[in-house]
């Protein structure tokens, strides 16, 4: 057997297995996974959020400005950690738009940023609503969903 | 075939094989008051049998810068070097969690080599409880109170309290000078929703902790069940 031989044998079976894969288990899952065992305190699912409110929650964008800019949310409202930025203005900001409570949910760059946990724990100390999360997966499990979709929200 | 198959998976094993060794992935730090960059190093050893080379060290969030110290990317067996992080603290406080993703030769986007993670306990200056004083619509409008307390040892004193909206009056009172301070509110009347925040300066010797803010809000009551209905 030649070598070229081989390599279309190995190829072949690669394939076929690959093309058995997807039938029985389906297309690779493209969306962030998510569920109870991944979740650490405070944060939620992506999944959660539809199906509990739809996704009418006050999003906030724990990202740099200029992330927050390109593609942030629809209606997302911007409080990052960055020290160049004016942290009271974004409390401030976030406390005028929960005056009639609401969920919020924050996102962040990746899922294991952190940044968006601070910032909930820090919009929980307002004690201005009952349900604050940090989502899972940050802006990768939006971007999954398709649900950044460009906004340019004037800052 | 045997031959061919063996070589694949020897060159298979040989991408998943090992990568740098940190002695510590994790490390502890305390900041102080008058930090705000927090640097730590990660030494690291190559422990294998092959060169390897760093593709990537890539921060969880922008907050934190992080690199080889000397730009070296390519470790012979046995050499050592360290991954420098650099962790801008900005707002954040209390205790916190940062990570930086090492990425060497051919890790896939989501699975580094080696995840370094940085426990950092920032000291909390100034703490107001609760931070966000509230009447329901309708309500009685009677005063609540806000009060602050320094959580530092050197003492803060607060020079000035402003308010953003005229219909919340307010009185400030000196429980320990430097220590503990009450802030009390009394809405003009709770018939709308509103909202005022509340300026706190200090004389803080940090000036990003030098302002601090509180709310006063007046809005319809909130269910204590605040999750909709699903459909």
């Amino acid at each position: 057997m030649t070598i070229g031989t081989q390599l279309l044998t190995i190829a072949c079976i690669s394939a076929l297995a690959a093309s058995a894969t997807f039938r029985i288990i389906g297309p690779p899952e493209r969306g962030v996974p998510c569920g109870p065992e991944l979740l650490q305190e405070h944060e939620i699912c992506l999944a959660q959020v539809m199906e509990r409110w739809q996704g009418k929650v006050l999003w906030i964008d724990a990202r740099p400005r200029a992330e927050w800019q390109a593609d942030g949310m629809p209606g997302s409202i911007l409080w990052n950690l960055d020290a160049r930025e004016d942290a009271n203005a974004f409390e401030q900001d976030a406390a005028a738009h929960l005056i009639e409570g609401g969920p919020v949910v924050v996102y962040c760059s990746e899922g294991s940023c952190g940044v968006s946990r601070e910032v909930a724990e820090k919009v929980r100390k307002l004690e201005l609503s009952q349900d604050v999360y940090a989502l899972h997966g940050g802006v990768g499990a939006l971007r999954a969903a398709g649900m950044l979709t460009g906004s340019r929200i004037t800052p | 075939m045997r031959r061919l198959l063996l070589s694949w998976l020897g060159l298979v094993s040989l991408g998943f094989g090992g990568g740098l060794t940190f002695p510590e992935t994790t490390k502890q730090l305390k900041a102080t008051l008058e930090d705000s960059i927090v640097t730590t190093d990660f030494a690291f050893t190559n422990k294998t049998a092959k060169v390897i080379e760093i593709k990537q060290v890539q921060p969880s969030c922008s907050c934190i810068s992080a690199g080889v110290e000397g730009g070296k990317l390519r470790y012979a067996p046995g050499e050592s070097g360290v991954i420098r992080t650099k962790f801008d603290m900005g707002a954040s406080t209390g205790d916190v969690e940062k990570q930086v993703a090492v990425f060497v030769d051919d890790d896939k986007e989501t699975s580094p080599s080696a995840t370094l993670k940085l426990d950092v306990h920032i000291p909390v200056v100034f703490n107001i409880e609760p931070k966000t004083a509230k009447w329901d619509t309708g309500s009685d409008p009677a005063p609540k109170t806000l009060t602050f307390t320094v959580e530092g040892a050197d003492p803060i004193h607060v020079k000035q309290v402003t308010c953003s909206n005229p219909a919340f009056k307010f009185e400030l009172k000196t429980v320990e000078d430097g220590r503990r301070y009450e802030l009390t509110i009394t809405p003009s009347d709770t018939k709308a929703t509103s909202i005022g925040a509340f300026r706190i300066d200090t004389d803080c010797k940090i000036e990003r902790h030098r302002a601090q803010q509180a709310y006063a809000v007046i809005r319809p009551p909130v269910n204590s069940d605040s999750t909709p209905k699903k459909k």
